[in-house]
């Protein structure tokens, strides 16, 4: 089902991104999307995500959709070129993914294969557009399809970075272009978020709030000095700090229930990256947007 | 005492060395940096040295440091063990985590520091090691033991508060005891929570499973360990548990006797150790116990126990007061790092305390006790009905006149407990233990915060602890000037007494049980006769044991105690089977548990003062009995140096039978003849 279908009825949105196995045994992942399952719309399948090689995005998510799990289909640009970007979402449609993601992705060095080469024949706009070109029927060249895939496209925005004005700009050329949803990079400051909505009200398409809550002060003092436009508060990471490792958990989560709740106004839904704090987001989602009901 | 250097150890894991000469450089003489150069290294490394930080930078291939941060904070021994990751980023060095590993950083600390390419030059990398050397110091703060410190600093008043856990795992006492914990925790005006352990000898939810939830909810755990209930093998696991969990703050204590309240009657009185005894074995523990596990000698690593015990001055009879003190210097031996005064409101008692420990040359630490006294428990403990607890009559008057305040006595017995605390940190304790049945976090506050305004005017407050015991015994003379002590000792007018029992055992000690005498000597090959046919030591052990019985009531231990306590056999005259001093809980020289009958440290006393030999109470720590030698003739135990009083006396076991042992010995001793 399309997600902008569960937004057009007004539904708060909730996804959680799972990360595919390094390998080909799909029980811890089959593990871990059973926590999350009863308490998301849609689970997001990173493609080789954070420049780290994994089993394919597509394959993953065909596994999803056998399970009655609703995916949605991240693809970079960074390992495929125009003809690859275009089969892999045909085969996508194919198996009956209907949500992707469309990201230029991290470059190769911050991963585990830093020598790979960087591909990026696409960048995120032109992927937009290649993907809404498939579902008229047609694909970059021009060329006819037999029969057309149909997408609903979401592209990433992150609204914590400086300078803020090329990157809306992009983010308008995407909308242009046909996306139909934003998921966010993960944002810890409500007035940044009130800014960034300002900034995309005028588009008029729903957006995710990204969040990843936070493991440990540690992990947060990594986050702002390595992922670009992320800005963890002195007050958060004080908050973890210097605390029993015990009680990590439990006050992380309540930062981030405290912090969704006031974003929740705000926003159409909310995405998570947890990266291996599953067990956990079913507590702060459904304190936030409370139980959920069956899927629509 | 104070292993203190454990805490100045930083390991360093790191394939390359800069980040060792950075915090080298940074870190100032008083940290000891060693280094490891991979995984493997790093990870026996911390196992064994056990450093106060561990400092974890980029490792070949990447990848390793995170799996490495995982194993680190998983691991039962490193887990507590504070782990900072430093990123020396340039722009052709790797990160030491990948974006992915970073967002799963569990690490207690994660630091990115940024240099130009080639900087090698330690001056250009000042502020980076400024922010480094930082962060080491705020780290190395939190592991520090803070009771220990405040403890130990004559500028620290440490200040902890008595929990007390009730029966039963899911009622409001223990609900009320987290929460107390949890606003302790979040004001951070008192240093340590401590949590008595089966009180009053009535069963109660584990002190340590609750001490280490206290401890993470965030403030330091004193646990109370009695012996009543727990023998010493029970005591070592305990012990290696706590260890484990971080939890390091100790108070050792024989405890009250079982109460009548069991289930299904009163409980069997363990008392396998006493408070001397828990102290070797928790010193025993912190050197690193040896110890031999199949056919091999192995050390464990040492822990980091930092224990106290307590000290009853409030004892009315010379004999009672006489016996705290031996105990208090057996104890101080034994390791004692700080001691708890018992409860009571004399404050030339709690003087007595410091003055005893300043003319012997002791430095121990001393927390005075202060008990916040309601009417109810007033009248409880004047009846004597809770051991070694001491208000006297006057006090008795005082705070009922007080109860009949509006408040009932709250804002007086809040300012008596504050005047006392005034009294106590004026005087010279290192700290308070405060405690009071359904006692506030605010009520506490009050008392340190009105203490602490009155502390310099304590001298004032003295005369109004005025509370001597009827003919109570004090160790020195009276200051006439301050109300408290002088340093001189005060006549022991005691007299002490002669029984005829006593006078016999005496003598035939001196003939029979002397390694020098001619009986001994003669008497040993008869021994060793007797002990090798099970016939003929049976038919002894019976002959023994019958005598024994009929003279001292003689439990067959086989360990014979009778020689440390003036022949009264501890292990049937004294309920708590105590080797090393009097219990704290005699009432006028009666026993706490049969009080129509005198304590046995008392009458211990009286007889060895007839001979001028009391002080002797002091002079031994009595090991703890040794059960293999339970129901054997402890004549032969002694004669065959396999008992206690055997070994200390240097009586060695016969040859034959120890023979490989001996001949080495015997070796050794030519060689070094020889070297000599
Ligand atoms: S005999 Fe003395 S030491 Fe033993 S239990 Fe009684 S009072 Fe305590």
């Amino acid at each position: 089902m399309h997600l902008s279908e569960f937004f057009r009825n007004g539904r708060f949105v909730i996804t959680c991104e799972i990360t595919p196995p390094k390998g080909v045994n799909t029980d811890e992942f089959l593990n871990t999307v059973d926590m999350v399952k009863n308490h998301v719309d849609a689970v997001n399948i990173g493609d080789n995500q954070r420049a780290v090689m994994r089993a394919a995005a597509l394959a993953v998510c065909h596994l999803l959709k056998q399970k009655n799990i609703e995916p949605v289909m991240e693809l970079t640009a960074r390992d495929r070129n125009r003809i690859a970007i275009q089969s892999d979402l045909l085969g996508a449609s194919m198996v009956g993914i209907e949500n992707i993601l469309l990201v230029s992705g991290y470059p190769p060095a911050v991963g585990d294969h830093a020598q790979a080469k960087p591909v990026y024949d696409f960048d995120s706009v032109s992927l937009v557009s290649a993907a809404k070109s498939l579902t008229k029927g047609q694909d970059v060249t021009g060329h006819a399809l037999d029969g057309a895939p149909d997408f609903c496209i979401g592209v990433v925005a992150n609204p914590g970075l400086k300078p803020a004005e090329p990157h809306l700009e992009r983010l308008k050329q995407k909308i242009a272009e046909g996306a139909q949803f934003i998921q966010t990079q993960t944002v810890y400051d409500l007035e940044v978020l009130e800014r960034f909505m300002e900034a995309v009200s005028k588009f008029n398409v729903p957006v995710m709030v990204g969040h990843t809550m936070l493991r440990s002060a540690s992990m947060a003092s990594f986050m702002n000095s390595n992922l670009p436009g992320v800005c963890v508060p002195d007050k958060l990471i004080r908050e973890l700090e210097g605390l029993p490792k015990q009680k990590i958990a439990e006050t992380s989560l309540q930062l981030s229930i405290d912090l969704l709740r006031r974003m929740k106004p705000l926003c159409q839904g909310i995405h998570f990256m947890v990266a291996g704090w599953e067990q956990h987001m079913p507590t702060v989602a459904e304190a936030v947007a409370g139980k959920r009901p069956l899927r629509p | 005492m104070n292993n203190l250097n454990q805490a100045d150890r930083v390991l360093v894991i790191a394939s390359a060395r800069d980040l060792v000469d950075m915090i080298k450089e940074g870190a100032g003489g008083n940290l000891e940096v060693t280094y490891a150069a991979n995984q493997k290294e790093g990870l026996e490394k911390a196992r064994k040295d056990l450093p106060a930080i561990i400092v974890l930078g980029y490792l070949e291939p990447q990848g390793t440091a995170f799996q490495l941060h995982r194993k680190l904070q998983e691991g039962w021994i490193t887990k507590n063990i504070p782990l900072l990751i430093v990123d020396l980023q340039s722009d052709d060095s790797r990160p030491v985590l990948s974006m992915e590993e970073g967002l799963q950083m569990e690490a207690d600390e994660y630091l990115a520091l940024r240099r130009g390419d080639g900087q090698v030059s330690l001056t250009r990398l000042a502020e980076p090691i400024a922010r480094l050397r930082e962060k080491l110091h705020t780290r190395l703060k939190t592991t520090a033991n803070i009771v220990r410190e405040a403890i130990l600093d004559p500028n620290t008043f440490c200040v902890t508060w008595e929990q007390v856990p009730g029966r039963g795992a899911f009622e409001m006492q223990q609900e009320e005891l987290v929460e107390n914990a949890r606003r302790a925790a979040r004001k951070g005006k008192i240093h340590a929570v401590s949590v008595t352990d089966n009180p009053g000898g009535n069963p109660a939810i584990s002190t340590e499973i609750l001490c280490t939830e206290v401890r993470k909810l965030g403030i330091e755990p004193l646990v109370h360990l009695a012996f009543r209930d727990k023998n010493r093998n029970e005591c070592e696991s305990i012990l290696y548990g706590l260890a484990g969990l971080g939890v390091r703050n100790l108070l050792l204590l024989t405890g009250d006797y079982p109460s009548s309240g069991g289930f299904k009657g009163r409980s069997k009185p363990v008392f396998d150790l006493d408070s001397v005894h828990g102290l070797q074995l928790v010193q025993m523990m912190n050197n690193g116990m040896e110890h031999e596990a199949m056919g091999k000698k192995t050390t464990l690593a040492p822990t980091d126990f930092f224990a106290g015990t307590s000290v009853s001055p409030f004892k009315q009879s010379e004999a009672e007061l006489m016996g705290q003190y031996f105990k208090l210097k057996k104890k101080i031996e034994s390791g004692a790092d700080f001691v708890i005064t018992q409860l009571g409101y004399d404050a030339r008692k709690l003087h007595e305390v410091l003055t005893w420990l300043k003319v012997h040359g002791y430095s121990t630490p001393v927390m005075s006790n202060i008990y916040v006294l309601p009417l109810g428990a007033a009248k409880i403990m004047n009846t004597n009905q809770i051991p070694g607890c001491v208000v006297t009559d006057k006090l008795l008057e005082e705070v009922a006149q007080e109860a009949k305040a509006p408040d009932r006595g709250r804002s007086a017995r809040l300012t008596r407990a504050a005047k006392m605390y005034a009294v106590a940190k004026g005087m010279g304790c290192a700290g308070a233990h405060i405690g009071g049945h359904g006692l506030t976090y605010e009520a506490v506050e009050e008392i340190i915060g009105k203490g602490e305004e009155m502390a310099k005017d304590w001298r004032t407050l003295v005369a109004q602890f005025d509370y001597p015991q009827r003919d109570g015994f004090y160790y020195f003379e009276r200051d006439p000037q301050t109300g408290l002590n002088l340093e001189t000792p005060a006549a022991r007018p005691s007299r002490g007494s002669r029984t005829p029992i006593y006078e016999f055992s005496r003598l035939a000690h001196v003939t029979l049980f002397n390694p020098k005498s001619v009986v001994f000597k003669g008497f040993r090959p008869v021994a060793r006769r007797l002990d090798s046919s099970s016939t003929l030591e049976s038919a002894f052990g019976f002959f023994e044991h019958l005598t024994k019985v009929a003279l001292f009531g003689c439990m067959n231990c086989g360990d014979c105690s009778l020689f440390d306590v003036a022949f009264l056999c501890p292990m049937s005259q004294c309920p708590k089977n105590q080797r090393n001093g009097p219990c704290g809980g005699s009432y006028e020289g009666w026993c706490e548990v049969h009080t129509d009958k005198k304590c046995v440290w008392v009458r211990a006393y009286e007889r060895l003062k007839k001979h001028k030999e009391e002080e002797e109470i002091g002079d031994n720590c009595v090991p703890p009995c040794n059960w293999e030698l339970m129901g054997t003739p402890s004549w032969l135990n002694f004669y065959l140096g396999r008992d206690h009083s055997a070994k200390r006396l240097g009586i060695q076991p016969p040859q034959e039978k120890a023979k490989p042992a001996e001949s080495d010995k015997a070796k050794e001793a030519k060689e070094t003849k020889k070297a000599a």
